[in-house]
């Protein structure tokens, strides 16, 4: 017998995935919002080991759901919350980050090298020397980030058991390469997918400007191990936006673009892979999207406004193969990146 | 306190080692907690012979936590002016990991609260064990699987079932132990988080009744002690066992045994992975234990 015991805060209640059967063989893990898990435990982990103290400032550069992760925690917790953005966080996410008492700082300016991201991390120096006492994240390299997706992995083998593929967007590196790497201890043989977009430098391909958010980067960080991604795909913005829009016509989930990307690049390998069971991680939810992905007058007039969903994606020989506007697909192998791509991984100085 | 007396019995199963074992987090904090792989053929029993106003004997070598059970048992009990001879046999091998002394422990308890007309339960056999030997391993719960912390004496977790039926192809691979004697493992925060996982998968092998799961667990959790009590031939030994068509390998991990697991009743593997064992590394495999007696339903 199972008894239903309280949660002790929304933290806890809201961090982990419900599990969802979506086709035969296919099932979601839908987190509320995916950044409070790892957020929480490196919080605790920092705690734990004296880096915070009830008084102490934490600062993170973010415009994105670990930033609101941070705010939660920090609200409840009555500690001082610093993030860094630039002017491309919209509006209301701010008004809500500013209500949970953080201080959103927006730099006005990218630096000649290196963009807003150089322009962020310079503004967060400056708030590190002014407040003595800070705590500063880091998701890109914390490893406390990947460790976090423990309690993931968890749920998953204790309502599947054996799982065949693990289908997830790549941003960090931690949710893909964390709950794949505590699966594989018990499922060695599990085949990992990670879903990148035309862009993003993660595996390799030149920096560029992005339509899809939420996943890929314009950096390196450490924690994406590539040695664990079997298959990459690369998902550009009309088609995930299109596949959002399908997932929540379909299936009645309601998510938002990233989710749309993954739920496309999962449902067709679990098509290919009959009696595979495969699981796709779906990271937040869509209410931060109304007024774009699931308004076709904005979809129109981005140019970005799709009517069929591609059956398949083009599969791409090398890195140079991979198109700006299309899905694709790519057999990483689980190498490094250096022996695919040539190059030196994580030589950003922008972590 | 003059209380009735009669001739006492208790009697508790050995086990072969773990399926699980390491630092659990739990309810905000972390425990050193295991799960034990049962083997109904091994078995400590106790019988204890109250005698008014005579100092507590034990025969049987070297039995002392035996004794201080027994002390621990007839105090608690509240009775000061029985002492008596308790007599303990064990076909468990001492030493080797598999819950000798914790089932000596048991069937003592067991021999002197029966003498007294006491029932006691499960959890209070625990306390009692723990307090007369530091450690303990969950034998006085039978075959109901319980994540157990060892160290305190009390229940993590009730998985609601018998763990699913395995068959165990037991080798002896050296270097026994004392428990007590051996470093308490300092697992990294990494390896914590691993066991979560492991008890998720543990669950559903319980609930699904799932001999397959319950091997990968196993062979996770062995795999995590081999940087604290390395076992020798434990490559060698999982390669036999996946070429035989077995589940995993399973250690005792404070001890020196190693277990191949297969599906109930696959007497042909283990068979073959025997001779393997001979063949390939000059052991001799002690025979193959069951975690569970079969069930026979005659209708």
């Amino acid at each position: 017998m199972t008894i239903r015991n309280i949660y002790r805060s929304i933290i806890e209640a809201k961090e982990l995935p419900q599990v969802v059967q979506l086709e035969d063989s296919l099932y979601g893990a839908a987190f509320g919002l995916m950044k409070l898990l790892p957020a929480h435990h490196m919080l605790d982990r920092a705690k734990e080991q004296k880096f915070l103290d009830q008084s102490t400032t934490v600062v993170e550069s973010t415009s994105g759901t670990f930033g609101l992760a941070l705010a939660m925690l920090c609200a409840i917790d009555k500690r001082p919350l610093v993030l860094v953005s630039d002017p491309a966080i919209d509006a209301a996410f701010r008004l809500r980050l500013e209500d949970l008492g953080a201080t959103v700082d927006i730099v006005r300016k990218p630096e000649a090298v290196g963009g807003y991201q150089a322009a962020r991390l310079a503004r967060l120096r400056e708030h590190q020397h002014r407040v003595s006492n800070h705590y500063w994240p880091r998701q890109y390299t914390n490893p406390d980030n990947v460790g976090a997706y423990s309690k993931v992995a968890e749920i998953l083998v204790e309502s599947l058991g054996e799982i065949d593929c693990l289908v997830g967007t790549v941003g960090s590196g931690g949710s893909v390469c964390g709950t794949s790497r505590f699966l594989r201890q018990l499922l060695p043989k599990l085949r990992v997918i990670g879903i990148d977009t035309p862009g993003s430098v993660l595996f390799g391909l030149p920096d560029a400007k992005r339509v899809l958010r939420g996943l890929g980067n314009s950096v390196h960080p450490t924690n994406l191990d590539h040695t664990a991604i079997d298959e990459v795909h690369w998902v550009d913005g009309a088609t995930a936006f299109l596949a959002t829009r399908l997932l929540h016509r379909e299936a009645a989930l309601f998510r938002g673009g990233t989710s749309g990307a993954a739920f496309l690049v999962a449902r067709w390998w679990a098509r290919r892979n009959p009696g595979a069971k495969t699981v796709v991680l779906l990271p937040d939810e869509g209410d931060r999207y109304l007024t774009t992905i699931y308004d076709d007058n904005w979809l129109e007039a981005e140019g970005l406004r799709r009517s069929k969903l591609p059956e398949a994606p083009v599969e791409a020989s090398s890195l140079a193969d991979v198109p700006a506007n299309a899905w694709s697909r790519f057999d990483w192998r689980r190498r490094t990146f250096e022996a695919v791509t040539g190059q030196r991984y994580g030589s950003s100085e922008l972590l | 306190m003059s209380v009735a007396c009669r001739i006492g019995s208790g009697s508790s199963f050995g086990h072969h080692g773990e399926v699980l074992q390491g630092l659990i987090s739990w309810d905000g904090a972390r425990h050193r907690a295991l799960v034990t792989m049962p083997c109904y053929r091994l078995r400590s029993t106790a019988s204890f012979t109250p005698v008014p106003s005579a100092p507590l004997t034990v025969t049987c070598g070297k039995r002392s936590k035996a004794k201080r059970a027994a002390e621990l048992t007839l105090r608690l009990l509240n009775v000061s002016d029985i002492g008596g001879g308790i007599e303990v046999a064990s076909n468990i091998p001492w030493g080797a990991g598999m819950g000798s002394s914790t089932a000596d422990v048991v069937a003592t308890i067991g021999a002197v609260s029966d003498a007294l007309d006491v029932q006691l339960g499960p959890a209070e056999v625990g306390r009692i064990a723990v307090a007369a030997e530091v450690a303990s391993d969950p034998v006085m719960f039978g075959n109901q699987a319980v994540l157990f912390a060892q160290r305190e004496g009390c229940i993590l977790e009730y998985l609601g079932a018998p763990l699913p039926p395995v068959d165990l192809l037991s080798v002896e691979v050296g270097g026994a132990v004392s428990t007590l004697d051996l470093p308490l493992p300092q697992y990294t925060s990494a390896e914590v988080e691993a066991f979560r996982p492991l008890m998720g998968l543990l669950r559903r092998a319980v609930y699904a009744q799932d001999a397959r799961l319950l091997g990968r667990v196993a062979m996770a959790s062995a795999r995590i002690n081999q940087r604290f009590l390395p076992k020798p031939f434990f490559e060698d030994l999982a390669a036999i066992n996946e070429e035989t068509g077995g589940l995993g390998v399973q250690v005792a991990h404070s001890g020196s045994v190693v277990g191949l697991l297969y599906e109930a009743g696959d007497q042909r593997g283990c068979a073959i992975a025997k001779q393997l064992i001979r063949d390939r590394l000059g052991l001799s495999p002690a025979g193959v234990f069951m975690s569970r007696r079969p069930l026979e339903v005659v209708l």
